[in-house]
């Protein structure tokens, strides 16, 4: 296992740039308004290139948007600027020990790490890399350009999970988000609420929040019919388990009902989630997550 | 029902509940790591607060019953049926119990109608009568239908005293009876000792006199000389009236004493009958009967000298013909191989000893027999003297005695000592030291032991409580609770063996 973490990621640079391609300017780095009326810092208007109009998204600065093109065509129209579309991406990446178990999960997440980074590099972002645990364990610092690429992949070539112990504490790379930065949050989001509760405190922040959650599918598989002692990887708690328990059904619809709540709250909060396993695959997870961005500009 | 022969072993039965204790800290099987146990929802198992137990493994009723089982085995547990213990009868078959009571039935007799009774009483258990007398002797079951001529056949009195078995070879699992006369002091005091659980008397009859001896001794004229003792066990004076050979007596005997008769009875004595009369209580003891010993037989080979010939013809208790108990050969004459021998040495050579002629002790009452030295002559032996001397003259053997065989070395063809009365005398001792008997004086005897007569019942012990019922031994049931046990191991080790990968 851990001799195909260090190979290849299996990421094909001709998959990568047809996922860029279809990914258009979605990872521009646009900052989407934060919910709620709180003031936020108006972007400055007119700073950069003009790149062209868009349509009105809620939160947009009035200031920015173009009245005679909104009479003209009958919807409002905000005018986007190229300082707008540059920006910098922290990618966090969950190294707890649980991102250790089910078949494929830490290579999917790091698949998915790796891929989307591509993508903010080929949109002329900047793109770093966070792998936390109980707290950063390892760190790569945004850079752009292609030179950063091979940066990223080889620190994800080289990161495990923990085996064990541990927490998973995403609030734990807050001190690397500078403000008006975006974040994609790549876990299993299997911590009982606090990474959820950090995405919502983000958000609120004003940060560019995304969400992937990779889970395996083997998560909730239990050897059926004998007595068993449960050990969460990360807490160590124990639980005995009855001969014939038959707890592997519940479990899966727990699972189903916690990812549901996620997806919920993210939602709720702009938050954009998308689930991947690997059954599905890293492409067609990203892929979705990106068609959920809504249409390229 | 279900007895218990260690009872408190039946304390181990609360062990049970302490396996279910047990059971319910087990470990909880194979360890599976889990991304987080919030996926799987509590099913009332123990968490690592371990504030709530988990359920006892489901193998714990196999492994109470298990030691449940083996508490109950050791317990001893045995199951008594409704039946009555085997009951083991005693019966005194001594003399006395042949004493006729009122009615004309012998105690025996009595006994067995008494012995009915009893088992009726009892419930008719499972009954053997036993011989006290040969205990070895197959018993007689007893049953309702059991006959007394059944009974009377198997009881066979004798004169052997009882001879009844220690109390620690008597089945512990059976029930032991007796019947008895209580005549028998020593049988009395074996019932104090013996676990009896009952005892059935059988007589009351106390006066009776025996004949218990009845001797013959050789007259010198060839015929007899006899004596009969008449006893009296009663506490009553007796007259008896002996009859023997044709001739009768009566007697009077006071009570505890006893009385003798003499008599004579000539040559051809033969079978010689002594009977009381009239009959008492007991009748088996009121006859003897005696063979007087017949006269053996004489061979005589060779040519003996007429002294010689003239003596043995004469002794009384001799006769010559056949079959020979007694060869006496003279001079070099042939004899048999076999049997008592008395050889008498010949010669032309005889010569007078210079020593006097000593009996050594081995001749017995030859000893008493004078030979003075100058009526004495011997021949000349052909060699080392056989056997061992019985007369030394000096270093010479003049009778010696090998087994059955005398050689006499005294010159017996004449001269003083055959003209002397220790002549007949001497021969007389030489055929008694051959035969190994003693022709001229042996006595001849019947006798019987005076207290086996006593029939005059005496106090009994008394046995355990009447009416206790024997309870037959219980059936062991811990072999039954031990396999039980032992299948319920195996199962436990059948079900916690790991299934084949």
């Amino acid at each position: 296992m851990a001799a195909r973490t260090l190979d290849a990621l299996e990421l094909r640079e001709a998959e990568l740039l047809a996922l860029a391609r279809a990914a258009g300017a979605r990872l521009a780095g646009r900052p989407r308004p934060a919910p709620g009326k709180r003031r936020r810092p108006a972007p400055a208007a007119g700073g950069g290139d003009f790149l062209g109009l868009r349509e009105y998204a809620p939160g947009d600065s009035l200031r920015a948007v173009n009245w005679l093109a909104s009479a003209r065509g009958g919807q409002i129209q905000t005018q986007v600027y190229a300082g707008e579309l540059a920006s910098r991406w922290q990618i966090c990446l969950d190294g707890s020990a649980s991102m250790s178990l089910g078949e494929g999960k830490w290579l999917l997440a790091r698949q998915i790490a790796a891929a989307f980074a591509y993508l903010l590099l080929h949109a002329g972002n900047a793109a770093g890399l966070l792998v936390y645990s109980a707290g950063v364990d390892a760190c790569c610092p945004p850079g752009r350009g292609h030179s950063q690429y091979p940066r990223l992949l080889a620190l994800l070539r080289g990161s495990l999970p923990r085996a064990g112990g541990g927490a998973s504490s995403l609030a734990a790379c807050a001190d690397r988000l500078p403000a008006g930065s975006s974040v994609l949050a790549v876990s299993d989001f299997l911590d009982g609420g606090a990474m959820r509760e950090t995405l919502g405190r983000w958000r609120g922040l004003g940060l560019n929040v995304h969400a992937i959650q990779t889970l395996a599918d083997d998560e909730c598989a239990l050897p059926p019919g004998e007595a068993l002692t449960l050990r969460d990887i990360e807490t160590g708690e124990r639980r005995l388990l009855e001969p014939g328990h038959g707890l592997a059904r519940p479990a899966r619809a727990r699972l189903e009902a916690l990812t549901g709540e996620l997806g919920g709250y993210c939602a709720k909060r702009l938050i954009p989630y998308t689930r991947v396993d690997p059954a599905r695959g890293w492409k067609a997870g990203l892929l979705a997550h990106l068609k959920a961005l809504g249409p390229a500009p | 029902m279900i007895v218990w022969s260690a009872p408190w072993w039946l304390l181990a039965l609360a062990l049970a509940p302490l396996i279910w204790w047990l059971h319910t800290f087990r470990r909880g099987g194979r360890e599976v790591k889990v991304s987080s146990l919030r996926l799987f929802p509590p099913d009332g198992g123990r968490d690592e607060a371990g504030r709530r137990r988990a359920a006892a493994d489901r193998i714990w009723p196999l492994r109470a019953a298990a030691s449940a089982g083996l508490a109950l085995a050791l317990a001893g547990p045995g199951w008594r049926g409704e039946g009555l213990a085997p009951v083991q009868i005693w019966v005194d078959d001594s003399l006395s119990m042949a004493a006729a009571e009122a009615g004309g039935k012998t105690r025996l007799a009595l006994g067995l109608g008494r012995l009915k009774t009893a088992l009726d009483e009892a419930g008719w258990p499972e009954a053997e009568a036993r011989s006290l007398a040969d205990p070895a002797r197959p018993g007689l079951r007893l049953s309702r239908g059991t006959s007394e001529a059944a009974w009377l056949d198997w009881a066979r009195v004798g004169d052997s005293p009882p001879r009844p078995p220690e109390p620690w070879q008597m089945a512990p699992e059976a029930g032991h009876w007796l019947l008895t006369d209580g005549a028998d002091g020593k049988l009395n005091a074996w019932a104090e000792q013996a676990p009896l659980s009952q005892i059935v008397q059988a007589g009351q009859a106390g006066e009776n006199s025996a004949l218990t001896l009845l001797a013959l001794r050789p007259a010198g004229d060839g015929g007899w000389r006899g004596l009969a003792q008449i006893d009296n066990l009663g506490a009553k004076p007796a007259t008896r009236s002996l009859g023997l050979a044709g001739q009768s007596w009566t007697v009077e005997v006071p009570p505890g004493e006893s009385r003798q008769v003499e008599f004579a009875l000539g040559p051809e004595a033969g079978e010689v009958a002594a009977q009381l009369s009239p009959a008492d209580a007991l009748a088996l003891d009121d006859a003897l009967a005696l063979a007087a010993p017949a006269k053996p037989m004489l061979r005589i080979a060779g040519d003996c000298p007429p002294p010689v010939l003239a003596a043995l013809r004469a002794h009384p208790r001799l006769a010559v013909g056949e079959p020979a108990a007694l060869t006496v050969a003279c001079g070099d004459a042939p004899a048999p191989g076999e049997g008592p021998l008395l050889r008498l040495r010949q010669s032309p050579a005889a010569q007078p000893l210079k020593d006097p002629a000593v009996w050594l002790e081995e001749a017995g009452k030859l000893q008493r027999l004078r030979l003075p030295a100058e009526w004495l002559a011997a021949h000349p032996a052909d060699g080392p003297a056989e056997g061992r001397p019985l007369l030394l003259a000096g270093d010479r053997a003049l009778v010696t005695v090998a087994g059955r065989r005398v050689d006499c070395y005294l010159d017996l063809s004449g001269g003083p000592l055959a003209r002397q009365p220790e002549f007949p005398a001497l021969l007389a001792g030489l055929v008694d030291a051959a035969l190994g008997d003693d022709l001229l004086d042996g006595t001849a005897s019947r006798s019987r032991p005076a207290e086996g007569s006593r029939i005059a019942p005496r106090g009994l012990p008394r046995p355990a409580p009447p009416g206790r019922r024997a309870e037959p031994p219980p059936r062991d049931l811990a072999p039954a609770l031990l396999l039980l046990v032992a299948a319920a191991l195996l199962a436990d080790w059948g079900l916690r063996r790991p299934a084949p990968a």
